[in-house]
């Protein structure tokens, strides 16, 4: 015999003292009555006294016993047959870790583990104390139900409606969870008996295989896994998608710089067999639906995991006027896991470039091309042919105009996408504050040092304003024998010169610099060759390895190490040489053309950034955004599914932040006034796109540390069977609350009758003694006589 | 001639009793007997209706003057009584000569000698008495919300001053001499006997006044008194009588015994009588009981049986003493329950004296 709520039971049971207390409290309060004659009510109490006294003692009796039935039932008291009862009355905590991760939709694996979750459940009893708790494993980790709850149909429903999202599983989040709550806290004690059940198919993208998870402590009661799956799931996935330009302009621009890069990787027993892909690259319009751009086939060779096929990204004129942000989709045939099937990108359509060329004007346009200064070259380098209206060059996708450097601000440059900087020592404070602002809100600035000038000071402006990691000297510096330049070898992404990268050599090797400003990044400084800042780029070399062509981010020395979930905004491009006769002759030789243009075009792209994240990660979302909406392709407004944005407190540079976005897809980012801030693409975790098997001993021995030395139990379709064997043989209890609340009305019943019986209430015939009733006594005898 | 016998009354005989006189009496505070206060006690319309009526004694009492009484002397008086043979020494003024014509015998004529009734009321001023569930202002009848000593309510023994005051009237004014005595676990004070008109008011105003807190002591109370009493009077005892009935007896006997005449007036509370209260309370005793806490509905038939036994024993053993016997009730008037036994007592002794 036990209770269920041993602490509703004791207070139950010390409410008996209450008929008591309230006895004493009215006895006290009452008024005494004076009374004279005391001799005759003495005499009838004590006639009448052990009745009184028995009466009361069974109202009393009756009433404390009412509280008590009560209270007994209230705290639920159980009988248990056959077992101790401290184990018999130990009611069971069930932790449910659900597999809802991309990888538990390949076969209907998220179903299955749905399924034993709701068997586990039928052998709960809410009755009996049991409770559940239920936390999802997709990335983060989600106590859906923690603390643990006693309504099992609630849970059951919030089961049923679990759907496979595009994140990956995150076991060491659930534990880490399950560690910083309550279900566990009393195991192994007098508290529940806990029960960790891991439900999923375990095959390789849902484990982390090397990582190590934590334990918990205490330890659970036992751990229930679901069999492993045996056999793998052929799954291909698109897991890569990278257009060459994320700034994709019209008109004149070439097919090849239109080009996007898609990557597909194949998992399960078909890699050992030669297999073919067809992939579409499409693009959507919200009106006119999708739009096929490119289709072609990607082939795997036998033990091929990975391929890669390029596909034309180019627009068409429909898309190429304005400014318009468009989504990129790739898809491939639906296989076991649809959802890694497409991928997303953003990619911005525009007619044209707008570059702003910081230099002051020239009065004196007379002369030959042995009078063109920096800004002159690169005007020339950016058009090529000139700002004429002819049938070559139709629209121009670069325009450039000369701005004054006194009359820079914030303003003047709102129109333009890069600015070009030939003249920075003119540059006022409100200039390089506009500058600064510029490269901050996703502009790029290619900083040419001025020729004529003997001493920088400038850089040091530079430097501070953009907080570069660049360290540049004050005084240029002749070098003898004169160098060369080199093209740096691109790590990875897309760099500025990535498209003319093949033919970069042969143009470099004609380009002599006689004269630089040597800088170095601060990595280079310490020794480095290659520059481990943060967003850093040396494109070009000199011969010698220091950097002709720099790069890098605004603000670069202050994200240093900082793990930000927006992407960097702006770019920064440092020649170390200007752009004159008298520093370098690149501005006479081939390379000048391709090396501006691509600085240009590709730096515009990279300085723009890119919104997108990996489901179940960080999301990065652009300024001022309030709303993040998901967007689907055939749906312009955006579904429902919808969530606030967390702005970042006022008066701080923090970002705003929401709740991780599990579904990939694109979500536009829009601000209070409804107006979209940016579009946000969402990648599925290529991670957990792996179908292939786990070994059985593998995934129990990667679950162990959890169990911390309890049992892990590995179960299939008996799950629930072995759920009840395991903890609940012998176990039945008998619930006694209903009898108890029967027998408390009973009693109460009998109460009420006690209590009128005891109090006299009822009507009496008797009126008691008139004064006239005893005649007056006449007696003759004793007159005298 | 009548005599007086009571030693300790010095007060000259006819004499309107006094404070001065009156050792033990009660006064106020001031240390004047109230007079005025008697109209709280006795309403004019009891006194109108108790005017016509006598307190006769039922037995032979002795008092100091002729009057209207049976006295146990004979002597020379209207009433003949008998024939006695003459001895030497008689008066012969008193020789029957008719009768000596007819027998040649000589015999004196006797006479029954008539004399007046001593009243002496004794009031119980136990504790007991101060009870009273009657409010004062009805009860008084004339408007004053509180006693003089401050009390809300109408008690037993306001009640009790009300009768003695009564009977104190009525036999004043059949020429009558009525004293007072106050006790209760002894003596506690007394008025000598006197005829003087005013004595009642200076009754009304001794028992006004006097406290009412002590324990009770019947028998003690009367066998002080009849130390006092040399000559044979007529006894009205006011008392709630929670006695023991053994005690009662004692003390009716040793009334009996010293040949008075005694009435009992049973002055009990309407609450005692009908024992009509609800909530279950604490109960203290006025006379140092203690307290008991009970629920009245519970015991009400229990304490209403012993009631009803202590009353029908005490009306018992006044029966057996030939004494009457009235309960009085603080909540009836006191008119007509006097004017109702006055005359049926009188009746009473109307008929006993032509059997």
């Amino acid at each position: 015999m036990s209770f269920l709520h041993p602490t509703l039971a004791l207070v139950g049971l010390a409410a008996i003292s209450l008929p008591i207390i309230i006895h004493l409290l009215i006895r006290r309060r009452v008024k005494p009555v004076r009374w004279a004659a005391m001799k005759f009510l003495m005499q009838a109490y004590k006639q009448r006294r052990r009745r009184l006294i028995l009466e009361q003692l069974l109202l009393l009796a009756a009433r404390c016993l009412l509280v008590a039935l009560i209270a007994l039932a209230i705290g639920r008291l159980v009988l248990g047959k056959g077992v101790a009862p401290s184990i018999a009355s130990r009611p069971t905590s069930l932790v449910l870790l659900l597999d809802d991760s991309l990888t538990s939709g390949a076969d209907g694996g998220l179903e299955r583990s749905k399924s034993r979750a709701l068997e586990l459940l039928a052998q709960l009893d809410p009755g009996a104390g049991d409770t559940i708790s239920l936390i999802t494993l997709s990335t983060p980790a989600t106590p859906v139900v923690l603390p643990p709850s006693s309504d099992v149909g609630a849970v059951r429903g919030l089961i049923e409606r679990l759907a496979p999202t595009d994140a990956a599983a995150d076991f060491g989040g659930a534990i880490e969870l399950l560690a910083r709550s309550g279900p566990l806290e009393d195991a192994g004690g007098a508290g529940p008996r806990v029960v960790v059940a891991a439900l999923s198919d375990f095959l390789a993208g849902s484990i982390d295989a090397q990582s190590t998870l934590g334990s918990i402590s205490p330890r659970p009661d036992a751990v229930l896994v679901s069999e492993p799956r045996s056999d793998a799931v052929d799954n291909f996935a698109v897991i890569g998608l990278e257009p060459l330009r994320s700034v994709v302009t019209g008109g004149r621009s070439l097919a090849s710089s239109n080009q996007a890069r898609v990557t597909l990787r194949r998992f399960g027993p078909s890699v050992a067999r030669a297999a073919t892909r067809q992939v579409r690259l499409l693009t959507s319009d919200g009106d006119q639906g999708t739009t096929l751009l490119d289709e072609g086939q990607a082939r795997f060779e036998p033990g091929q995991v990975d391929a890669t096929i390029i596909l034309s990204a180019q627009a068409g004129p429909a898309e190429a006027t304005g400014r318009i942000a468009r989504p990129l989709i790739c898809e491939i045939e639906p296989d076991a896991l649809a959802s890694d099937n497409v991928l997303r990108q953003v990619v911005e359509f525009r007619d044209a470039i707008r570059v702003a060329v910081v230099a002051p004007r020239r009065f004196d346009s007379s002369g030959g091309i042995d009078r063109f200064d920096s800004a002159d070259w690169v005007s020339l380098a950016l058009e090529p042919l000139g700002q004429t209206s002819s049938p070559l060059a139709p629209s121009a996708d670069i325009q450039v105009a000369r701005v004054e450097p006194g009359a820079i601000t914030g303003a003047r440059l709102a129109g333009f996408d890069a600015m070009v900087l030939c003249a920075p020592q003119l540059l006022d404070q409100t200039g390089w504050d506009a500058t600064g602002s510029f490269a901050r809100e996703g502009g790029l600035v290619v900083v040419v040092p001025p020729a004529e000038a003997q001493t920088h000071v400038w850089t040091d402006q530079l430097r501070s304003t953009l907080a570069l990691p660049w360290d540049v000297s004050r005084d240029a510096a002749t070098l003898e024998p004169p160098s060369s330049i080199q093209a740096r070898a691109a790590e990875g992404g897309p760099e500025l010169l990535t498209l003319v990268r093949t033919e970069m050599p042969e143009l470099a090797r004609a380009v002599t610099v006689r004269k630089v400003l040597p800088l170095r990044t601060s990595s280079l400084a310490t020794g480095q060759v290659v520059p481990t800042d943060r967003d850093a780029m040396v494109p070009l070399t000199l011969s010698d390895g220091s950097p002709f062509l720099i790069a890098a981010r605004p603000d670069s020395s202050a994200r240093t190490g900082e793990d930000s979930a927006a992407p960097a905004r702006g770019l920064v491009v440092l020649f170390a040489s200007s752009l004159d006769l008298s520093w370098t002759d690149l501005p006479a030789k081939p390379l000048v053309v391709p090396v501006m243009q691509e600085i240009i075009r590709q730096g515009v792209g990279l300085s723009r950034g890119t919104w997108s994240a990996t489901a179940g990660l960080p999301v990065p979302i652009p300024v001022g955004t309030v709303e993040v909406r998901l967007l689907r392709t055939d749906d312009r407004t955006g579904t429902p599914i919808a969530f606030a944005v967390t702005p970042p407190p006022s008066g701080t540079s923090g970002e705003a932040s929401g709740p991780p976005l599990r579904h990939g897809g694109l979500y536009r980012a829009n601000d209070a006034g409804g107006a979209t801030r940016g579009t946000i693409a969402v990648a599925p975790d290529h991670r957990a796109s792996d179908t292939s098997a786990v070994d059985r001993q593998a995934v129990l021995a990667w679950l162990a540390p959890v169990a911390d030395g309890a049992p892990v139990t590995a179960v299939g379709a008996s799950i629930a069977e072995s759920l009840s064997n395991s903890l609940r043989e012998g176990s039945r209890r008998t619930d006694l609350a209903t009898p108890l609340l029967a027998a408390a009305l009973a009693l109460a019943l009998l109460e009420l009758v006690i209590a009128r019986w005891s109090s006299h209430a009822r009507r009496t015939t008797d009126s008691g003694i008139t004064a006239a009733s005893p005649a007056i006594g006449a007696s003759d005898s004793g007159v005298a006589a | 001639m009548s005599k007086e016998a009571n030693s300790t009354e010095t007060a000259p005989k006819g004499a309107p009793a006094s404070p001065g006189t009156a050792p033990a009496a009660p006064q106020n505070r001031r240390g004047v007997l109230p007079e005025g206060d008697a109209s709280l006690y006795l309403h004019p319309q009891t006194l109108a209706r108790l005017g016509t009526f006598e307190l006769r004694a039922k037995m032979i009492v002795e008092g100091v003057m002729s009057g209207t009484h049976r006295s146990p002397y004979h002597g020379f008086s209207v009433e003949f009584a008998q024939h006695r043979p003459y001895v030497a020494g008689d008066d012969i003024r008193h020789l029957d000569w008719k009768v000596y014509g007819r027998t040649d015998k000589l015999h004196l004529k006797q006479y029954q000698q008539e004399t007046n009734l001593d009243l002496m009321v004794l009031v119980d001023s136990s504790g007991s008495m101060d009870f009273g569930s009657r409010s004062f202002e009805e009860a008084s009848g004339v408007g004053r919300k509180t006693s003089p000593d401050g009390r809300p309510y109408w008690s037993k023994f306001d009640h009790a001053t009300a009768i003695a005051a009564a009977i104190a009237y009525i036999t004043l004014q059949q020429g009558d001499r009525v004293g007072l005595l106050v006790y209760a676990d002894e003596v506690r004070a007394q008025l000598k006997r006197s005829s003087a008109q005013g004595v009642w008011r200076q009754i009304v105003g001794a028992l006004s006044t006097h406290p009412v807190d002590r324990p009770t002591n019947l028998p003690r109370a009367v066998e002080q008194a009849m130390s006092k009493l040399t000559n044979r009077c007529l006894i009205a005892i006011i008392s709630d009588l929670f006695v023991d009935l053994d005690q009662l007896k004692t003390t009716l006997a040793r009334v009996r015994h010293r040949g008075h005449d005694a009435i009992l007036f049973q002055v009990l509370d309407r609450a005692e009588l009908v024992f009509d209260l609800h909530d279950e309370a604490p109960f203290i005793g006025l006379e140092g009981e203690g307290q008991i806490k009970i629920d009245p509905r519970a015991i009400r038939p229990a304490y209403l049986e012993a009631l009803r036994a202590h009353l029908e024993g005490v009306e018992r053993l006044s029966r057996a003493f030939g004494f009457d016997h009235q309960v009085v009730s603080t909540h009836d008037w006191l008119g007509p329950t006097l004017a109702s036994f006055v005359a049926s007592r009188n009746a009473q002794i109307k008929r006993s004296k032509h059997a």
